[in-house]
Formats: structure tokens, sequence, C-alpha cells
């Protein structure tokens, strides 16, 4: 996870800022395997059909392709204020939400991102 | 320098208790006051102009003289007497809390706020690991902040508590950071009893604050539910949805076996129910689905709260008669 | 809620704010007019649009979505004032409909204050697609293949791609009144009013014939009331508060109801009865998702006494009752704290609490029918249980803390903690039934180990240093270690015994035949709680240059729980970060921060074996 913040005074009326982070996340289950039972034991009933036969799969090496997480976040708003007097100044600034879903989980791709533009006044007094 | 600010001695209520205190008493408990005689907040404010512009915004600034549990009013209810700094204007001949003196920084703030919120300060774990008033607090500030907190309180608790700050930019997280609660939501800063947060209560009591509908008391319970969210929850950020420590299903894991069901090997191709149990109306007509071998495990093993809604408990059986109502899924 | 519906709900609050505001900004207006009285702060009005690609829900987990890509207008007013008695605050900060709050206070010191407030704001959640529940047995077959099974599963999502959300509000007040006439005095009223409105959802599972689970719409709407009175006060050394606190919950959501499907055999269609007789209901519609709604109420009275040199001492005493009015069980809580604090001398203080406490909740007893009642040939096992709660217990808690200034700056505290919990019953997971005709001991065999469910002992101690790094920084190294006997665990959370021999296996004498066995006796220990803890932490920070400084943290924790039987669990977690502070100009400043959060840990799988 890297952040940021820098705030620079351009003039004496006009400062920018900014403000990051990215977040590299993962969430995995180290796939492994089951051995095969060795035998049947005897005190196991198994259905006439299928006598002597074991009806398991033992593989679980793919359980990380429907249970792992893997994301990727990254946050960021820059902006602007502009001085207008010492009481008033203009403010705009642009803030991303963004996602990436690298190893989709029940909810499907998760991916997504949202950029919302903001704009206005403050008046201090 | 420290001194210990002269006050009425009231003992009458602690003399049940003077056998212990005897005991118990240090000869170096208090310091001599060293400070000469009170002259009075106008006195101060003479020189320390830029405390007089702000001090009267403040809370302090409008005590009212029943409200000052000491001998002094103003600057010296802190500070204790000015007479000797104002005649020589030296910084060290008047008491000045700071985060330095640990818990001694402290005491000049404790012999009023000896109650409600700050009753526990003095047994607290910021008190133990000396954490002091002016750590969070700003006496001299421009007041305006609630509680006199030196900065925003997310920042004040995240100046020290750097890894929890990161652990809220995790995709998972309470709305700590976008506003909508604060670090003092869920814990009692000043301490209680229980160092947790819901005062005199444990800390589950603090979740069921804001989610009271997993309070029961339940009839089929979920035993880390009674015993410890934390088991489970990582309330300040996780990778995993909904605050758990780790996915599903390892955390469920941990402590259950997989269903049977896990281990059986799944038919590759597309299915639908039989004839039969159309005919029959079993309720499945319309349904199918695409198999594949490790299909049973991608059922069994990628979320067991799918079917285990209720984790938290319920007073709803679950179907099964040998599970004894137990499951968790309705 | 439709969109409409919800927009009426957020075209209420706004109408509420908007006469907040007037009454607020009346309220303050009516404060001046003296020469004392100040008014400072700042206003901002804007506006903002914006607009989203893909799935937003996860990333903008708080961020209302409806409207977003409408222009709307925003704004903040953040206002302090007063005159010569008197202080007020107001912040008030509108985003959008749903997304909204202010605060506003009123304090005359000595006098009374006044302190109120309301939030709003949605939380997104998740839409599960389910689509992970499709499978169908496969049977081996001698040549490697594998035949189409019985057992199927499948997903029906009710209302696709729904999106799901809550809206979140809150509304607070308190008063609080001086008491000119005592030292401290004070007397608080409180109200603190949630209400959680939207839709969730909420999966109902059908497992019989073939296991059908289904996503469903259920609509959200609980509430919280809280009322809270309090007094306290002082009397020569010694402080006394009482408090007094009432939560009603209510889950006014309505009734969901569920048509569970007709239990059949899924391959031996025809034996319908044979499936149903092992359930509790079948082709029956019934509740679901049902909230319960509750009742709490809390006493506590506190007394603390200033010994002067001798240090302070104080009590409480918290009483708590919890109701769950649905069901009339109730629990009942009862904790006794103690606490000391004292300077042993100018370099060395010493706190010590002591903590007991009881939760008690009421058994309940759990009647069932007869597992494959009726049925020919069947044993008829009774599955009546008594519910015991996990929430049961007794603990009693010491804490000891010496803080010691070994130096100018320099701070070394030892703390050492024991805590004791005694419960009921740590997990019910394994069997409780009411075995007939069975001796004692065979029936043991199938209940947890009572010793070992029942008490857990934790020491902790803690060892911190504090220095300063000349007067540029600062830094402290803490090292912790817990014991812990007996962790709360499932103690046979997995590994099944054999059935040989076992009363858990019945032969059906009747037409079928077969084998049935109701929940086999496991053996195996599981948990994520560690009976060992060491856990390492190191902060610093250092002023580099006037104009550069560095923080950073490292945490290192290794747990461990060796007295598992079939396995040791381990969890290891390192976390270190940085933070630079730098300001290369005047003009220019910068923070950098990377954080760093490893935990891994293992589990035992033990899936059984399959025979059905």
């Amino acid at each position: 996870m890297f952040f940021v913040n820098a705030n620079l005074t351009a003039t004496d009326k006009l400062d920018f800022f900014v403000e990051g982070v990215i977040a590299m996340s993962q969430g995995s289950f180290t796939p492994f395997n089951l051995p095969e039972p060795e035998g049947i034991p005897a005190d196991v009933h198994i259905s006439p059909d299928h006598a002597g036969a074991s009806k398991g799969a033992y593989d679980f090496s793919g359980i990380g392709d429907y249970s792992d997480l893997d994301y990727n976040q990254l946050e960021g708003t820059l902006g602007a204020n502009y001085k207008l007097d010492k009481r008033a100044k203009l403010y705009a600034s642009v803030n991303l939400l963004d996602l990436q879903d690298d190893q989709p989980y029940v909810y499907g791709d998760l991916t997504g991102s949202i950029i919302t533009y903001a704009a206005g006044m403050t008046v201090g007094f | 320098m420290r001194c210990k600010i002269p006050r009425p001695q009231t003992w009458h209520a602690a003399l049940a208790l003077a056998g212990l205190a005897c005991v118990l008493a240090s000869p170096a408990g208090v310091l001599a006051d060293e400070q000469g005689e009170f002259v009075g907040s106008e006195t101060c404010l003479e020189c320390h102009e830029d405390v007089a512009a702000t001090y009267g915004r403040s809370v302090h600034g409008k005590l009212r003289p029943y409200q000052y549990t000491g001998q002094a009013e103003g600057c010296e209810s802190c500070h204790g007497p000015g007479g000797l700094h104002a005649d020589s204007n030296e910084p060290a001949d008047i008491f000045v809390p700071t985060t330095d003196l640990g818990h001694d920084g402290v005491a000049a703030c404790l012999d009023c706020h000896k109650t409600g919120h700050t009753r526990d300060w003095d047994t607290s774990v910021h008190a133990v690991s000396d954490v002091a008033c002016l750590s969070c607090h700003q006496m001299h500030g421009d007041g305006t902040r609630p509680a006199l907190l030196a900065d925003t309180e997310e920042k004040v608790c995240f100046s020290c508590h750097l890894d929890t700050a990161a652990k809220f930019r995790l995709p998972s997280h309470h709305p700590l950071r976008e506003g909508f609660m604060t670090c003092s939501s869920c814990h009692g800063v000043h301490g209680d009893p229980f160092q947790g947060i819901a005062v005199g209560e444990p800390t589950r009591e603090a979740c069921l604050e804001c989610h009271a509908e997993h309070a029961g008391p339940f009839v089929f319970e979920h035993s880390p539910v009674q015993e410890d969210c934390a088991i489970c929850h990582d309330v300040h950020g996780t990778v995993a949805n909904s605050l758990l420590r780790q996915n599903e299903p390892f955390l469920c894991l941990q402590c259950h076996q997989p269903h049977f069901h896990s281990i059986l090997a799944g038919y590759e191709g597309d299915y639908s129910p039989p004839q039969g149990a159309i005919d029959q109306d079993w309720g499945y007509n319309g349904l199918s689905g695409t198999s594949q071998h490790d299909s049973m495990k991608r059922v069994m093993l990628t979320k067991c709260t799918q079917c285990h809604q209720s984790v938290h408990g319920t007073d709803l059986p679950s179907q099964s008669i040998t599970g004894q109502g137990r499951a968790l899924n309705r | 809620m439709t969109a409409n519906a919800k927009e009426m709900t957020m075209r209420k609050h706004t109408r509420f704010l908007g006469a907040v505001v007037l009454l607020l900004c009346w309220a303050a207006t009516g404060l001046a007019g003296d020469d004392e009285s100040f008014t400072e702060g700042s206003a901002s009005v804007g506006a903002h649009y914006g607009d989203f690609n893909d799935m937003p829900d996860r990333v903008g987990e708080y961020v209302n979505l409806d409207g977003l890509s409408d222009l709307t207008a925003d704004f903040v007013l953040d206002l302090v004032g007063g005159n010569t008695d008197t202080l007020y605050r107001v912040y008030l900060a509108y985003t959008d409909a749903a997304t909204n709050g202010f605060e506003f206070g009123l304090d005359n010191p000595g006098l009374v204050s006044v302190d109120f407030g309301y939030s709003s704001f949605v939380h997104n959640l998740d839409d599960d697609l389910l689509t992970n529940l499709q499978a169908r047995e496969g049977v081996p077959q001698p040549d490697g293949t594998f035949n189409p099974g019985g057992k199927q599963i499948y997903h029906t999502d009710n209302d696709p791609l729904r999106r799901y959300w809550v809206e979140y509000e809150r509304f607070h007040g308190e008063v609080k009144v001086d008491l000119p006439f005592l030292e401290n005095g004070v007397v608080r009223l409180g109200y603190d009013d949630q209400h959680k409105q939207g839709y969730k959802q909420r999966m109902t599972i059908d497992h019989c014939a073939f296991c059908h689970v289904e996503g469903n719409t259920v609509r959200v709407d609980q509430r919280t009331k809280k009322w809270l009175a309090s007094v306290e006060g002082t009397v020569g050394a010694v402080s006394a508060n009482y408090d007094f606190a009432r939560t009603d919950f209510a889950d006014l959501g309505g009734e969901n109801l569920h048509r569970w499907k007709n239990a059949n055999h899924p391959v031996n269609g025809t034996a319908g009865a044979e499936f149903a007789s092992r359930l509790l209901f079948e082709d029956v519609t019934l509740p679901y998702a049902d909230g319960a709604d509750n009742e709490k109420l809390t006493h506590n009275a506190g007394l603390k006494i200033d010994l002067k040199r001798a240090g302070s001492l104080k009590g409480s005493y918290t009483h708590a009752t919890r109701e769950n009015l649905k069901t009339q069980v109730k629990s009942k809580f009862d904790a006794y704290a103690i606490g000391y604090a004292k300077r042993l001398n100018k370099d060395m203080r010493l706190t010590a609490r002591f903590l007991a406490y009881e939760t008690k909740v009421d058994d309940y007893f759990v009647n069932l029918p007869n597992f494959r009642a009726d049925v020919p040939g069947a044993n008829n096992l009774d599955f009546d249980w008594n519910r015991i709660s996990s929430a049961n217990r007794k603990v009693y808690q010491g804490d000891l803390n010496l803080g010691w200034r070994v130096g100018k700056g320099r701070h070394l505290k030892v703390s050492w903690r024991r805590q004791t919990i005694d419960r009921d019953a740590m997990t019910q997971s394994q069997t409780t039934y009411q075995f007939t005709g069975l001796a004692d001991n065979e029936i043991a065999a199938y209940m947890p180990s009572e010793a070992y469910a029942n008490e857990t002992v934790i020491n902790r101690l803690k060892l911190r240093y504090d220095a300063r790094l000349g007067l540029k920084g600062k830094y402290n190294l803490a090292y912790a270690y817990t014991s812990v006997d007996k962790p709360f665990m499932n103690p046979t959370a997995m590994c099944e015994e054999s059935l040989a021999g076992t009363p858990s296996a019945h032969v059906d004498t009747g037409p079928i035949g077969r084998l049935y066995y109701y929940q086999r006796a496991r053996y195996g220990n599981g948990t994520n709680q560690p009976n060992q803890a060491h856990k390492v932490t190191a902060r610093g920070s250092y002023q580099l240059s006037p104009r550069t400084s560095v923080s950073g943290y490292l945490t290192w924790a290794k747990d461990k729980n060796d007295e598992m039987n079939l396995y040791e669990f381990q969890r290891d977690m390192l976390t270190p970060g940085v933070n630079v502070w730098t300001a290369p100009s005047d003009r220019l400043l910068f923070t950098l921060g990377w954080a760093y959060n490893k935990v891994e840990s293992n589990a035992n799988l033990c899936p059984p074996f399959f025979d059905g």
C-alpha cells in the first residue's frame, strides 16, 4: 500500500493538492491435494452399485480458483484552491475511486470505478 | 519542574480507607509548592496575549467559579500559582504540562475531570502507555474543535496508530475515513473497566450498539459470536468482504470440517432434474445447470455463508432433524 | 423500496435538514450581542457530479450511487461562536439527499449544555451471483469415467443483478445540566435513534430432494432506540456516578416467507416419506431471515475515591438484562470492577485493575420430532436437546501495570494480565442427543470434554520501552507474550470417528434396509486462537532536518497452538510501514507512505469420507 499527499503553493493565490493511495491486496488459499484413502474401511456401508469404489475426488488444487481474492485499488484526489481575497476562495477537485478485481469471487467481477468532480466557493467569517 | 496544586483537604470520605492510605502513602508523592502566590489570570494575560485571544473563547475560559475544584481560578487552576513566574519571567518557575511529563502532565486535568468519561483514565491503557491529555487535546488552540482536540479525531488517533490507519484503506472497512464514524464511536479512549467500548460491558456490546440485530439472545447460536466478534472480524479493515479476517471458506475451515459432499467428483455436462421429479412436481421444474469435475468443491468450498446465512444466530430452526435445527441457514 | 420510495425518503430527510439549518442559524444569531460575542468559521457552497463504470458498489461501498450522475449542490457550514457565557458550534455537511448530517452543540458551562446531531449515509451491499452453486454428482466407473449421479445442486437468483443497499440514519441528542451545589455535579439525559432502511440479499436453501439455493430480496427496516440517563458528582474525596440505559431494537422489515419443497429421495424418488421423516419441515411455507426484536436495560453505578498520597481507588457495578421479545429468552449480565492507581515514588507508578463478571442466558429446550418417526423398521431416535448458551460464563480478570521513568525521557512499562473464563458450554457443535438405552460412557463419547470445553486461562506479560532520540525523535519498543491454557476452540470440529460400534449408526430393518447415521462423533480440535502468542512492536519518528521527518512502525507477531490433538495451528503476521514528511520548499509539502500487512495461517482440512 502506497500513500502520497502533496500540497503545492503555486502562487500567493493558487495552490494545488493531490492525495493518492494505491492498495494491492490478496487473500489466497494454498492449493493442496489430499491422499486417496487407503482402502475403504470395512465398517463403511457402500451402496451395492458402488461396492468397493471410492466415490471421492481428493484433488483440491483448484480451490484458489473459486475462493481467492486479488484486488488492486486506486484512490486519488486532485484539486486546487484559488484565493479571491482574505476570506473567500474557489475550489475545484476531481476524485477517482478505482478497483480492479483480478480474481472474481462469488460476487462476479467487482471491477469498477467512480469519478467525481466538485467545485465551489468557501467563505470564511 | 513538577508541582501539585494545593487544594482543600477533603478527607472525610476517605477516612474509612485511612488504614490503606497509611500503608500505601509515599513521602515522595507530592512535591512542595514552589511557585509563589496566586496572582490571578489578568496578570498572566498581560504577557500571554496570544493565549488571551483564544482562551476566552474556549470552554475553559467560560467556567463559573463554582466549577473550579482548587484554590485558584483561570490560568492558575492548571498552572499553579504564578507569582514567582510573574516576578522572574522564567519559564521554569511555572508548571507547564507537557506530553514529556507522562502521567504527571495530566494531574492538573484530572483534578477537575475526575468523573464522566475520564473517571477511569488513570488505569486506562493510554495512561499506562504514558499518553498525556496534551497528546490529543490542545488547551490553548483556537478552541474551535470539539473537546479541544488538537486536530480531527481521526488524525489525532492515526498520528500514533499508523498501522490501523493503513487498514482502513483495505477494500472492506468501517466508514471512518468517509467521515461517517470516528474512532470513539467504538473505543473508550479514556478507559473503562473493560478496556473496551461499551461502558461497563465487554467489547461485544460495542459492536451491538450499531448491529443490534445480532444481539439475540438466540435459540440457535454460533459460539464465536458470544465469545468475541474479533475471532472472525478485523474491524479496522480486511481484504475479505464483511471485515472477515480471511476469506471464506478458509476462515470457517479453521473451526469446522467441510461437508462430505466436497470430496465428491462432479459429473461433467449439463443437467436438469430427472423426468420423474418433473412428473411428480417436486418444485424443481425449469432448473438446469452445468457441472464440471470440481463443481461439488466449487459449491462446498467457496462461501459457506451462501447457505449458512444466519451465522450470527437465529431463532428459526434449520431443516434437518439430525442437525437438531442448528445449521444456521434460516 | 423502489427508487421512487427511496427518493421520497430522501426528500423527507432533506426537508428535515433544511428545517434544522434554519433553527440552528436562528439559535446562533440569538447568542450574539455582548462585548465578548464572536462568530467564526466557514461556509462552502458548491456542486458535484460524477460517473461510474462496471460494478461500483465495492469500490464505492459508502458512496450514494443514486443520482451521482446528476449535478448536485453541496454545502458545508462550520461555525463556532459565543458570547460571555455561552459557546455554540454548528457543523453541517450536505453532499446529497442520502449523505448528509449536522452536529449542534450549545454549552453554557456551569449551567447546561445541549448536543445533538444527525447523520445519514448509504452502505452498498453485495449481490451474490450464486453461479458457483451448480453441480451434479459424478459416479466413478471402473473405466475411469463418471456417470451422472443423483445429487444435484441448483441455484436461482430471484432478483438478478439487483443493487442492494442500506441507508443508515442516526440521530443523537444529549442534555447535560450542571448542578451548582455539587462539585462535578451533572445530570445527563440522552437519546440515540438509529434507523437502517434498504434491501439486502438473503438466501434460502432447500436440500431435499435436490439442493436448491435461492437468492431473495429482503427488506431492511431496523430501528434501535436508546435512552440514557445519568447523574454524577463529587463530595469531598468521593466521586460517584449512576448511569441507566434502555435500548430497544425492532426489526420492522416485515415477514419473509419461503416455500420449502417436498422432500424426496434424490435417487429413490418414490421414497418420499423417507426423506420427509428426516426433516423438521417440508412442503410448507415458513418464515426466514427473521429479525429478533430485543430490549436491553443497563444500570451502572460507580465510585471513585481520591486517596491523595495513597492514590485513587474506584469501583463499579453493572447490571444489564436483554430479552429477545419473540422467544422471551433473557440474558443477564453482572459485572464488578475495581481499579487502583498510585504513584510509588517520583519515578514509578502502579495501576491495578480487577474485573469479575457473569453472563447467564436462559436455557432453551428444543423439542424436535423423532428421526424417521413412523417409518417401518426405523429406530425413531429422539433428537430433543437443551440449548445451554455459549454466552454463559464467569470471567475474572486482573491487570497489574508498573510504569517506571528510568531516565529523562525514558520510560519502561511492565504489564501483566491474568484472565480466567469459565463457561457453561464453549460450543455445542457436537451431538447432544438424548440417546435411548445407551450407557453414560457411550454417550460421553459423543460429548466434548467438559474439562476442555469450559475453562480458559490467559496470562499475558507485556514490556514496553519509550525513549527520546535527543530533541529530534522518539521511539518505543514493546514485546508481549501471551500464554493461554485451553483457548477458545471447537474441540470436536473435524475428523469423524468410525461408525463401527457407535450408537449414531442404525441399520434399518425395514424395506429399504440401508444404514443411517446421524452425526458421527468428531475428535479433531479446530481453532484460530493461539495458546502461545509473541508480539513485537516498534514505532518511532525522527526529524532528519527542519524540512524532513520520518516515522515508521513494525509489528511482528507469531501465534501458535500446539495443544490441539491433530495439528499445530500457526499464524504469522508482519506489518511494517514508513511515512516520510518533507517540505522541499516553502511552497511544496509532501507526505509519502508505505504500508505492508501480511498474515499467514494454517488450518487442518479433514473432509469426511463420503459413503452416502
